[in-house]
């Protein structure tokens, strides 16, 4: 009769044209759960069923999920259905390793075959940060897997085509087990930006997969800008480095007229008196002078007070050009990877 | 007396490298000596005499300002004659400007003596001179001209001053890198006295050994 009543009820809530409350798996959920604590389990089956009918990941979040697999599986038991309980089992442990049934709600025969199902699956469930930054030397994607029972596991990174970037771990796993990545490939490359997968097979001696977990990671490489280099310098800014010639013609004309003006000292202040001859060494120092100036500064000739201008100029330029290269490389190598972690998705191997 | 002023650029010649690090690069010492040559004509007749005289100067630059001031005295003997032999004692102070840095016009007093057994004649030379630098390689080596002019002055109740004016040429050569430099120079002047009755003309070459002043 119950049995009727609940058959009913799933036939009129899945007539019904719109979905109000009562059809949700919450409500299936929790009318499950009320058919379970009156014994009325062929009820409790179908609500159950009915509250696990909704794909993973939508309305039922994975904690209804798992409520309502371990009081579908007692159902089964207490129906007598042990394949179907172990099955109900099987699919729970599957959706969280770690679960385990609370005993103050669950007889021990329950709890008993959870636990012989349990250690009979070889699987294990993944927990990963949904976004991690690896900027330093020291920082890893950390992965935890929590296996449902011991056994043999390889956690690899690939690519979306299966192709292996870096194997992170091969080896056994017992209760649970923490796995890191750097973000590099097996030749200690940072990975490029694009889309890699974490793919997590349990295996065992029989079969090289029995249980394959995927996480798409979104790999996102981020790089600081580089600084352009200085702008040349323009030419306006040097000195000549070669004379014109012009100083040393100014600087002999003048020597000239220096060494005339001391000759025409007697004449135009003395009256024309008998003066000193030694003027005329005066006036032969003051134009060798003049002429000296004028080779100094002929016409072609390197000026080294000019060259080491320009050469500091240069200089100066080189080291800000330096400066920047070398602030160019450190930002080169300060990229960061953002690691963007999917869902989780496992399947099994036929 | 001319041997204290040997004494005096000796002294001031030796202390100069010890001054070299401590005279500031606005002060100027130096010590000169000079050939001097006296040619003095009256309604007479002549006389010439010469001889050399050492001394020293100095300069305060407080730019565009310059004080400047210096002493020097010799002896006169003669060179044909026998005019009377005599000391030569030159002293001067005086305040200038550079309106431009090629430029240097200065005036002050300017006082000279000449000290024979019989008494000291004195000329005193109220001036203003005006001086043009010109550099001929680099700062190394630098030429200048000078001329000035008596505006007024005196020379005695007797040797009443008339007229007075004079110009002084050389070359300036300064070490690089050090305060030192050294001056070769040519000068002369030309004092009328008493009308023009009497003519008086000193020239001679100074060499001149410095440092500061840059």
């Amino acid at each position: 009769m119950r049995r009727a009543a609940g058959v009913a009820f799933l036939i009129l809530a899945a007539a019904s044209p719109r979905r109000g409350d009562a059809q949700t798996p919450a409500e299936f959920l929790r009318r499950g759960v009320e058919a379970y604590q009156n014994l009325d389990y062929d009820a409790a089956a179908t609500l159950l069923r009915g509250a696990l009918a909704a794909p993973p990941g939508g309305d039922a979040p994975d904690a209804g999920r798992t409520r309502a697999l371990v009081y579908l599986a007692a159902t089964e038991v207490f129906r007598g259905n042990r394949d179907s309980a172990a099955a109900a089992f099987r699919r729970l442990v599957l959706l969280d390793a770690r679960y385990r049934p609370d005993q103050m709600i669950f007889p021990p025969e329950v709890s008993s075959l959870y636990d012989e199902v349990r250690l009979g699956t070889k699987a294990v469930s993944v927990a990963v940060a949904p976004r991690t930054e690896i900027r330093a030397a020291g920082d890893r994607l950390v992965v935890r897997l929590y296996a449902t029972s011991s056994h043999e596991l390889a956690a690899v990174v690939t690519r979306r085509n299966g192709a292996p970037v870096r194997t992170l771990y091969r080896g056994a796993i017992g209760d649970s087990l923490e796995i890191l990545w750097d973000g590099r490939d097996s030749a200690g490359v940072m990975a490029d930006s694009g889309q890699l997968e974490l793919r997590i097979a349990s295996r065992s001696t029989a079969r090289p997969t029995l249980r394959l977990v995927q996480v798409p990671l979104e790999i996102r490489q981020v790089r600081s800008d580089t600084l352009p280099l200085p702008p040349p310098q323009p030419d306006s800014l040097f000195r000549p480095e070669r004379s014109t010639g012009g100083g040393g013609v100014m600087a002999l004309a003048r020597g000239a007229l220096a060494a005339a003006a001391v000759l025409a000292l007697p004449p135009v202040v003395g009256g024309g008196a008998d003066a000193s001859t030694a003027r005329f060494a005066v006036s032969g120092a003051i134009a060798a002078s003049g002429l000296l100036g004028f080779l100094a500064e002929r016409p072609g000739r390197p000026i080294p007070a000019n060259i080491a201008a320009n050469r500091a100029l240069r200089d100066a330029w080189q080291r800000r050009a330096e400066e920047v290269r070398a602030q160019n490389a450190e930002r080169r190598r300060d990229a960061r990877l953002v690691i963007i972690a999917g869902r989780p998705v496992a399947t099994e191997s036929p | 007396m001319t041997a204290k002023a040997i004494a005096l650029a000796a002294a001031c010649a030796l202390a100069a490298s010890g001054l070299a690090a401590q005279v500031p690069r606005s002060v100027a010492l130096a010590g000169t000596g000079t050939t001097m040559r006296l040619r003095s004509a009256t309604t007479t007749g002549s006389e010439a005499l010469s001889g050399m005289a050492f001394g020293v100067e100095g300069a305060l630059l407080l730019r565009p300002v310059t004080i400047s001031a210096g002493y020097w005295e010799g002896s006169l003997k003669p060179d044909s004659g026998n005019p009377t032999p005599r000391d030569l004692v030159e002293g001067w102070a005086f305040l200038g400007v550079r309106p431009v840095s090629w430029l240097l016009v200065r005036g002050g007093a300017h006082l000279r003596g000449y000290v024979t057994a019989a008494g000291t004649a004195r000329r005193i030379y109220w001036e203003t001179r005006a001086r043009a630098d010109a550099p001929l390689v680099g700062r190394t080596a630098e030429a200048y001209f000078e001329l000035w002019r008596a505006w007024s002055g005196g020379a005695g109740a007797a040797d009443r001053l008339r007229s007075a004016r004079g110009g002084e040429g050389g070359l300036v050569v300064r070490r690089p890198q050090t305060p030192f430099w050294a001056r070769l120079a040519y000068r002369i002047d030309r004092t009328t006295l008493r009308n023009d009755a009497r003519v008086e003309i000193v020239d001679g070459v100074s060499l001149t050994v410095g440092i500061g002043g840059r």
